[in-house]
């Protein structure tokens, strides 16, 4: 593998961790109620762990998991859309909004 | 990199799609939506470019590399959520601030409910009566304090016209202050006076006032109603202790009260200033002769002739029971006899107005004031008291002489001729003359042979008749030349006849020597 695609790699790992940590951090603070919501950014986050051990343990140069690989991708593949769809209240469901805000977003979605 | 199943291709080519579709529900708005939508799609095709070599087939030269295709997706997936949660970031922030919006405009609301429910408190606990009217005059609220002072209930007032609180003849005022308000001109501390409901009459103060909406728009009229009974009783008191009840002038105290305030004035910028210590004479004589009554009228009448004589800004006062003092002041070297000469024009017309059985006459003494060498008030009243009496009796002892003449030339002739030497005291008709001459026992008559109503000669013989009157000596004056006057006059009773025109030297040297007659007998 050449020393630029595994630069890569490394990188994409980080910034896949970044979004990780930043997604728990915003959600964590939404404070909403909804167990759904809650469970988003839990799903993401497993979804996206499921995808990075792989393929840490393959740069690495572990052949431990490449036993699991498969699935664990597979998970991951049905996590990331799952824990995206959970996360799809929350956008009617913010601190401070109003009903009227609600319905003007509503209306905003109808036009659009 | 490891070997995928192709189960696991199926799946992450699945999710690709999802993400394509997931990015149109998520992206909805926001700052963050477009790019987070774009990217979330992107991610979805790179995940199925990742895929697509191992489910279909494609050309060699149209491969992405497989590390390449799925370092793309995993960095595109990253960007997406990390700008979601951006997303979620800042409409969080902005909901925040909104919120916090919300809570401060529900807070004011809260804080303006509050002031309104305080000033309700206000306006319930006054002790002055506070209602609301609208533009019709139909009370809308009325608190305890107007229950208390008309003795309606809220119950009974609220929705009624404020009307029947005004007397009748006062219901023109009422309007014109209801629609001066409606016009923006409030009525401010009015005394005026109100009916209650038993009927009875109430003196307040009132203060009536435009009530706006929150457009600026007049929609009805606030009235505070103070009860100043008890203040206008004080007043009244206050009144009575500083006033003389029979003329309204200054009493002692309240004349003492406003001269010492004057002085310290009058000291203080260095004017000058001047106290007139002015006596009614012969009050003694009018009370025995016409009554108390008469007597107090000629009180009043002599505060009426001060009042007409001095400025509005001179302290008058009755000090005593016939004694008036008069407090002028003004800028240096006061001028006194400007006004003295107008007291005493102003005597002469109202004796001249005949109204009253005896003439007003008074004496006058002045003290001044000197700013550089202060006294007490009550020292230069005594100063002015001593003069006035000197006067008086420097009066009292020249002889007075009584002119009985239609003719007023005579009359005002005599008066500056005489006046130096004697008290002239004037009479127009025969009448005049009799009473005259009985109240004010004058040491000498010089009476005029025809008057309008009595001939003189008649009045000299009824004179004669009187005991009181028999010893006053009375000198007979006729323009007629012939001889017959003076002997009838001097049956009659006259002691002497002169001829007119008068000689005044000669006039006097006649009224001389019969007085002295008279005295030595």
């Amino acid at each position: 593998m050449s020393p630029f695609v595994e630069l890569m790699q490394a990188a994409a790992l980080i910034m896949l961790l970044f979004a990780a940590v930043l997604m728990g951090v915003v959600l964590r603070n939404a404070e909403n109620r909804d167990l759904k919501v809650r469970l988003g950014p839990v799903v993401i986050g497993l979804s996206l762990i499921l995808f990075a051990v792989p393929i840490y343990a393959a740069v690495l140069g572990s052949v431990t998991f490449d036993r699991y690989s498969s699935l664990a991708r597979g998970a991951a593949a049905i996590l990331l859309p799952v824990g995206l769809y959970l996360l799809v209240p929350l956008r009617s469901a913010m601190p401070g909004r109003s009903d009227a805000q609600t319905h003007e977003e509503a209306r905003e979605h109808h036009d659009d | 990199m490891t070997d995928l199943g192709t189960a696991e291709h199926v799946l992450i080519a699945l999710m690709g799609t999802s993400l394509i579709l997931l990015s149109h529900i998520l992206g909805r708005r926001g700052v963050f939506r477009f790019p987070t939508a774009v990217t979330l799609a992107f991610s979805g095709v790179l995940a199925l470019v990742w895929q697509a070599p191992t489910l279909v087939d494609i050309p060699e030269n149209l491969q992405l590399p497989f590390e390449v295709s799925e370092l793309l997706f995993f960095a595109a997936i990253s960007i997406a959520l990390t700008l979601y949660a951006l997303e979620v970031f800042v409409d969080q922030a902005r909901s925040l601030a909104r919120a916090s919006e919300t809570l401060a405009r529900q807070a004011a609301e809260l804080a303006r409910a509050g002031a309104v429910r305080q000033m309700a408190a206000i306006v319930q606990s006054s002790n002055d009566a506070i209602f609301g009217r609208d533009v019709d005059k139909r009370v809308l609220n009325w608190n305890p304090a107007a229950e208390a002072l008309f003795g309606y209930t809220e119950e009974e007032m609220v929705g009624t016209t404020s009307d029947m609180l005004v007397p009748d003849d006062l219901i023109e005022e009422s309007h014109e202050i209801n629609a001066a308000a409606l016009e923006g001109r409030p009525t401010q501390n009015l005394e005026t006076i109100r009916r209650k409901k038993d009927g009875t009459l109430v003196d307040v103060s009132l203060t009536v006032s435009a009530i706006r909406d929150g457009t600026g728009n007049v929609i009805g009229t606030s009235v505070i109603a103070r009860d100043i009974t008890e203040q206008k009783r004080v007043d009244e008191l206050r009144r009575l202790a500083l006033l003389d009840e029979l003329t309204g002038l200054n009493n002692r105290r309240g004349f003492m009260l406003l001269a010492e305030h004057q002085a310290t004035l009058v000291k203080r910028e260095q004017k000058d200033m001047a106290l007139l210590f002015i006596d009614l004479n012969n009050l003694k004589t009018i009370n025995d002769s016409f009554g108390h009554k008469e007597g107090d009228r000629a009180i009043a009448d002599t505060a009426a002739v001060l009042r007409q004589t001095f400025r509005e800004s001179d302290i008058l006062a009755r000090v005593g029971g016939d004694e008036f003092c008069v407090l002028l002041s003004g800028d240096k070297r006061l001028d006194v006899d400007t006004p003295l000469g107008r007291l005493n024009t102003n005597v002469e017309l109202h004796n001249a107005q005949g109204t009253r059985p005896y003439r007003l006459s008074l004496s006058v003494g002045r003290a001044m004031y000197d700013p550089s060498e202060p006294v007490g008030i009550e020292d230069l009243m005594r100063q002015a008291d001593m003069l006035m009496y000197q006067a008086k009796h420097a009066k009292q002892n020249r002889p007075r002489v009584l002119v009985g003449d239609d003719d007023v030339a005579i009359r005002s002739d005599a008066e500056k001729l005489f006046a130096d030497n004697y008290e002239i005291i004037t009479a127009q008709n025969g009448e005049e003359v009799i009473r005259r001459a009985t109240l004010e026992r004058p040491d000498l008559i010089l009476l005029d042979f025809s008057l309008p109503d009595l001939i003189g000669t008649d009045v000299a013989r009824r004179l004669r008749q009187a005991p009181s009157t028999n010893p006053i000596p009375i000198i007979m004056m006729s323009a007629n030349g012939d001889g017959s006057n003076e002997l009838e006059a001097l049956r009659s009773g006259a002691d002497d006849y002169i001829k007119k025109p008068i000689d005044s030297d000669a006039v006097r040297v006649r009224m001389d020597n019969l007085m002295r007659r008279v005295i030595r007998r």
